[in-house]
């Protein structure tokens, strides 16, 4: 009788003991995890006051300062590149994935094998979006402007274009 | 235990009422004999009812002395029933910890986010498991006929079934996995999802295995 406990002692103590260690990884991380969602609430709200600053005045700003974004986290950053692109970094502490362990059991059973993958917020886009998930570090993206342009070659004819601007049309030729 | 039958309950068979004290009864309508039907009435008058129609059934009267056999309406699960039912909610709490914990490390996911869940399963599962698991198993080695009882036996084979479902279907998974890969539907490498499968299989293949071995070997 005694053996036979021992033996399921020794078994349970083995589960006890990763259940302790998954649950201290677990707690040293925590306080990154806290950090790293505060940055991310304060760049998802620069993140949209940029995106509206970008739509009503039509062009970027120097800096956030200048488009009246204030309590900037340390964390993130902007940097204007040129008049039509800006490069727009959050710093965080510690990797976060959306991968979903729980929602994995019914993928596995369900043949549905996802591979998610951290985004790769590095490449180029045409509109700033903070994504959930993210790399330890710095995490940028380079956005490319989707102000208007100030001319429109598709309302006029084929050989000009009119550049609302200054109200005149010119030769198309300069935007082939 | 609540579930063994009673020796003065009596326990109908064929999922018939129970025979009470000695009374006419009348036969169930649509097995009555053609000559007792009664003649038809017409139907602004009343139909009688309850009046027997055919000779009555004489049910044997109880002795002096004994009260009216009571009928088991609910069927309850014994005192040691109850503590099987609360072990295997924590040990499929524990596994589904377990399991999303070991699916996370083998895609390489160690973040909080990603583990956090399933470290509360962990651990609000397994220190129940592990208490009432042992606590039972004493009990079983001291008195073997427990391993008989209704509730304990209902309890470990719902889940024996349910981790075989989970273990059979997993192998379906891995199997429809593999062929959408060979068929080009599928980008994911096939390395990763036995091992993803395999996470599973251990956990569900283990608890089935363990119930299964327990309850065949006598």
């Amino acid at each position: 009788m005694r053996s036979t406990l021992v033996r399921y002692k020794i078994g349970l103590l083995v589960i006890g003991l990763f259940t302790i260690i998954l649950l201290v990884l677990v707690l040293v991380q925590a306080h990154a995890a806290k950090q790293d969602n505060e940055t991310y609430r304060a760049a998802n709200e620069i993140v949209t006051k940029l995106n509206n600053y970008n739509l009503d005045h039509d062009k970027l700003p120097s800096s956030l300062a200048a488009a009246h974004i204030t309590n900037v986290p340390a964390s993130v950053s902007y940097q204007k590149l040129s008049e039509g692109s800006y490069k727009f970094c959050v710093t965080y502490k510690a990797t976060s994935s959306d991968f979903d362990a729980t929602s994995a059991l019914s993928d596995v059973a369900s043949g549905h094998y996802s591979s998610p993958s951290v985004s790769d917020s590095t490449e180029d886009s045409y509109y700033l979006y903070l994504p959930s998930s993210h790399h330890k570090g710095a995490n940028c993206q380079t956005v490319k402007s989707f102000t208007t342009p100030s001319y429109d070659c598709s309302s006029y004819d084929s050989y000009s274009c009119y550049d609302n601007s200054t109200d005149q049309s010119f030769d198309n030729s300069f935007t082939q | 235990m609540d579930e063994q039958p009673h020796p003065h309950h009596h326990q109908p068979t064929d999922g018939g009422m129970p025979p009470g004290p000695a009374q006419s009864v009348p036969p169930a309508y649509g097995h009555e004999p053609a000559q007792h039907a009664q003649p038809w009435a017409p139907p602004h008058e009343p139909m009688p009812v309850a009046q027997p129609m055919s000779a009555p059934i004489e049910i044997p009267q109880l002795q002096s002395g004994q009260s009216p056999r009571p009928v088991p309406v609910v069927q309850v699960l014994s005192p040691v029933g109850v503590e099987y039912v609360f072990m295997i909610i924590s040990l499929v709490t524990a596994a589904i910890g377990l399991t999303a914990a070991l699916l996370a490390m083998v895609n390489g996911k160690f973040d909080f986010t990603v583990l956090a869940f399933p470290a509360a399963l962990l651990v609000t599962g397994v220190p129940v498991f592990a208490f009432l698991f042992l606590r039972l198993k004493k009990l079983e080695l001291r008195n073997p006929a427990l391993k008989l009882d209704p509730s304990k036996r209902r309890t470990t084979q719902a889940t024996q079934i349910i981790s075989f479902i989970v273990s059979m279907f997993t192998v379906v998974g891995l199997i429809f996995a593999i062929l959408a890969k060979l068929g080009g539907q599928s980008d994911v490498s096939i390395g990763k999802a036995i091992l993803d499968a395999l996470c599973v299989l251990v956990v569900a293949g283990g608890i089935l295995a363990y119930y299964w071995h327990d309850e065949h070997k006598g």
